[in-house]
C-alpha cells in the first residue's frame, strides 16, 4: 500500500504530497497558519484524518525500522501523527501511530523517542 | 517517495580509509557475524576463543546506514537497539557511545578493526583501539521503548535527503569472558529506527 499525506487549508483549498502530474509538495512547504487538518491515505483511501484546533502544532513523521542481522525481513514502519501544545506552560500533545495494516494506536508519549522539530514546527 | 537504506559495513584498508564497504543485503542472515577476522565471511573461521581468564574481543564493526533512495524531505533522528535477550553468561555486545565521522565524503572515523589483535584469540577492547570511542555500554540495555540514540549524521545540517548520504558509524563489539560456555549463539535482532518526512 502506498501512503501520502494532504493538508487541508482553512479555505477548504487541499496540498497534496503528491501532485496529480507526479510532482510533489515538501512537508516543510505546508502553509501551517491556515491548516484546518492532515490527513494520511492509503491508495488513494482516506486512513486517518488529524482536526487541528487553533495554536496546536501539528508533528508528522514516518517511523521506519531497519534489521540489519536480517536484511530479508520485511521493513516495518508506521506514521505519528499528532499535535503538540503549550497549555498552561506544559508542552502537551498527541500523537496517533497509524500502521499500515489500517489500525491506529492513541498515545500522550513519542514511542521510541521524540522526534527532532525542525524550524517550522516549533513555536 | 519513500527513502530506502541499506545497512553497510567498513572493514579492512587502512584507518581513515577502509578497504571494502559492504552491504548486508549481499549476505544474507545473520549478516553480522562477530569474529576475530576483519573480513565479511559469514563463516564459523576465527571465533572469539572462551579466555580462561580475562576477556577475549570480536574485531569491532562499524555499520552506517545507506540511502539506497531520497526523502521527500529529510530523514534524522535515528537511533539504535535490540530486542534486549542477550547472547547469554559471559558475553556482551558492546556499542560505542560515540559515532565516529562517516559520511558521503569521509571515512574520517574509520579505524582498521585488526590493529593490535590476534587472529583466533582476541581484537583489541573498543575503547582501547579505537581513538574515536571512549565509553562503551552493553547494546542490550537498549530497547525499542528506551533505545540509543544515535548513530549521528556528520551530512550537510545533519540530516539525510541524498541518495549516497550516510549516518556516521555505529560500533558494536563482543566482549567474551571465562564465565561464557563456547559454540555458536542464537541470532540476535538489532533494529535501527529512522524518522522521515
Amino acid at each position: 500500500m502506498n501512503f501520502a499525506w494532504k493538508a487541508i487549508y482553512s479555505d477548504g483549498t487541499i496540498l497534496p504530497q503528491y501532485n496529480e502530474d507526479g510532482s510533489k509538495n515538501g512537508y516543510e512547504n505546508i502553509d501551517r497558519t491556515r491548516l484546518k487538518s492532515f490527513a494520511i491515505y492509503g491508495d488513494d483511501n482516506l486512513t486517518f484524518k488529524l482536526h487541528l484546533e487553533p495554536n496546536q502544532r501539528l508533528i508528522y513523521r514516518r517511523r521506519n525500522f531497519i534489521n540489519p542481522n536480517d536484511p530479508s525481513a520485511e521493513a516495518m514502519f508506521f506514521y505519528m501523527v499528532g499535535w503538540q501544545q503549550k497549555i498552561g506552560g506544559t508542552n502537551t500533545q498527541s500523537i496517533n501511530y497509524v500502521y499500515p495494516d489500517g489500525h491506529i494506536e492513541q498515545a500522550g508519549i513519542w514511542a521510541g523517542g521524540e522526534p527532532t522539530q525542525t524550524a517550522y514546527e516549533r513555536e | 517517495m519513500v527513502a530506502a537504506f541499506s545497512v553497510y559495513f567498513d572493514t579492512a584498508g587502512t584507518d581513515t580509509s577502509p578497504g571494502a564497504s559492504t552491504d548486508v543485503d549481499a549476505l544474507g542472515a545473520p549478516a553480522l557475524r562477530f569474529k576475530t577476522n576483519d573480513n565479511t565471511t559469514i563463516d564459523a573461521i576465527d571465533p572469539v576463543p572462551v579466555p580462561s581468564s580475562g576477556t577475549n574481543y570480536s574485531y569491532w564493526k562499524q555499520i552506517y546506514l545507506k540511502c539506497d533512495t531520497a526523502p521527500d524531505t529529510q530523514v534524522d533522528n535515528i537511533k539504535f537497539y535490540t530486542d534486549g535477550t542477550g547472547f547469554g553468561t559471559g558475553i556482551t555486545l558492546n556499542v560505542g557511545l560515540q559515532f565516529p565521522t562517516k559520511n558521503s565524503g569521509s571515512t574520517a572515523g574509520y579505524e582498521v578493526a585488526s590493529t593490535g589483535g590476534t587472529s583466533g584469540t582476541t581484537g583489541i577492547e573498543l575503547t582501547a583501539g579505537h581513538a574515536s570511542v571512549s565509553t562503551v555500554a552493553s547494546a542490550f540495555d537498549y530497547t525499542s521503548g528506551s533505545p540509543l540514540t544515535g548513530p549521528s549524521i556528520s551530512e550537510d545540517s545533519s540530516i539525510i535527503n541524498a541518495i549516497g548520504e550516510t549516518s556516521d558509524y555505529l560500533i558494536l563489539q563482543v566482549a567474551v569472558a571465562s564465565t561464557a560456555t563456547p559454540g555458536n549463539k542464537t541470532d540476535e535482532t538489532l533494529t535501527f529506527q529512522y524518522d522521515e518526512i
